[in-house]
């Protein structure tokens, strides 16, 4: 074999190894940045079951939730809530129950359905969002939604988390944590209440614990009457 | 030379007119310069009061645009000749009002420089999604209407648009957005027909 040829097989080689060690990294924190890599599936639907009955008169839930996701924590009407605590009052009785309010994640939510672009779009696992890419900031679903789960962005942000985007113009509210979700871990507000009052759970599994507590237990949907189907199911109102 | 003395009024009155109008326009813009760069913290709305003045005021140039050409179809479509000759005037204070609506309506979102997504992203369930079709398609329809009034050789199909009913179709989707209420038709024509007296009454005033 003439030196030429020996030459070009070592360089061939030579080259071969420099790209795979250059690719390598490359692929496998492409993997790492898009987290797991099967779709999420319908067979799944994220779901809640909050019982107001021995939620307690805190708002561990509401700073939880501004912590995770890197909200202000203002209660002003321009800052944006992804939970607010609601206090209900019987007037007959006076019984107060006080009930957290997120996102209701409802099987048929009428942000998607009145979003010019299709930026309030619905997860096949049942899970809100907004495409922050597509969001022209027209806040139809704001005035559609009737949880007033919606809030628009009015003012520049700053220090933002990398799990949680975020815009100025645009309209957000609660993901359930889908960054925590599709790592296997509960929503921030579920984890954070000290009563467990918020249960989360997949409502498709007749196994999970929330299936489970649903088959057993009263509860109900708030605006039944809109036949909405919330992901979102309350006991003790 | 005292002749010439009143056009050279009308002449004046014109370009103040037409400075006090750009002062307006560049009040607009410098208003939408300053909600792009402080947010709409600025405007007075907020999660509670979602929709402000601008929408009144879009909503009412809206169904202005569509009320205004009523006086184009009393000439075209039911032949009354004496109307005739407002036509071209008509429509074109139609495509201005819609393009004033529409204006206001696309400052006032929180991304506008978005505002192409709105063409390249459809979701057909949304009203809002239609309006966009929808007014483009007035705009079109006006622009040709124009068109086959201005042209001799096009008059014979000016009666066959049926602006008239292109208007109150418009004007109905854009008074209720979504909600699953339409209005009447005779509220429908009583809203559509007082702006476009008044806006047309106060342009008639300019011919005399």
């Amino acid at each position: 074999m003439s030196d030429a040829n020996i030459q070009r097989r070592q360089f061939l080689k030579t080259s071969v190894g420099v790209a795979a060690v250059a690719i390598a990294p490359a692929l496998l924190l492409l993997d790492i940045a898009h987290g797991k890599s099967e779709p999420v599936s319908s067979k799944v639907r994220w779901g809640m079951l909050i019982n107001t009955s021995n939620c307690a008169d805190c708002d561990k839930c509401v700073t939880a939730c501004n912590e995770e996701n890197g909200l202000s924590g203002g209660l002003a009407p321009t800052d944006s809530q992804w939970i607010r605590k609601v206090e209900l009052k019987e007037l007959s009785s006076g019984r107060e129950v006080s009930l957290p309010m997120p996102c209701q994640h409802c099987e048929d939510p009428p942000c998607v359905d009145v979003c010019p672009t299709g930026a309030s779009f619905k997860r096949a696992d049942g899970i809100v969002l907004v495409n922050m890419h597509t969001c022209i900031g027209c806040r139809y679903c704001v005035v559609a939604c009737p949880y007033k789960a919606r809030s628009f962005v009015h003012e520049p942000l700053h220090d933002q988390k990398p799990d949680v985007p975020r815009g100025k113009g645009t309209v957000e509210s609660c993901t359930l944590c889908v960054h925590r979700v599709d790592k296997g871990q509960q929503p921030a507000c579920a984890e954070a209440c000290p009563n467990k009052s918020i249960l989360f759970g997949n409502l498709n599994d007749p196994d999970s614990e929330i299936s489970k507590r649903r088959r057993t237990e009263a509860s109900t949907q708030l605006r039944a009457d809109l036949g909405l189907n919330t992901g979102v199911r309350y006991q003790g109102i | 030379m005292a002749s010439h003395s009143p056009l050279r009024f009308k002449n004046r009155l014109f370009y103040a007119l037409v400075a006090a109008a750009s002062l307006v326009v560049l009040t607009g813009l410098y208003a939408a310069h300053l909600m792009d760069t402080h947010g709409h913290i600025i405007t007075g709305m907020n999660n509670q009061i979602v929709w402000g003045i601008p929408h009144v005021f879009a909503i009412f140039m809206i169904v202005a645009a569509s009320g205004v050409l009523n006086v184009a179809s009393i000439g075209s479509v039911f032949g009354k000749t004496i109307y005739k000759s407002r036509a071209p005037l008509a429509g074109l204070l139609s495509i201005a009002l819609l393009a004033g609506g529409l204006t206001v309506l696309m400052l006032d979102l929180g991304r506008p420089d978005r505002i192409i997504v709105a063409a390249t992203h459809y979701n057909l369930t949304s009203v809002f999604a239609w309006n966009v079709l929808l007014y483009t398609g007035m705009f079109t329809t006006v622009a040709i209407y124009l068109w086959t009034i201005m042209e001799r050789r096009m008059n014979p199909w000016t009666k066959s648009l049926f602006l008239n009913r292109n208007g109150e179709w418009l004007a109905m989707l854009a008074i209720s957005p979504g909600n699953g209420r339409r209005c009447l038709s005779p509220d429908r024509h009583a809203v559509a027909w007082m702006p476009q007296c008044g806006v047309f009454s106060i342009s008639r005033c300019q011919d005399r």
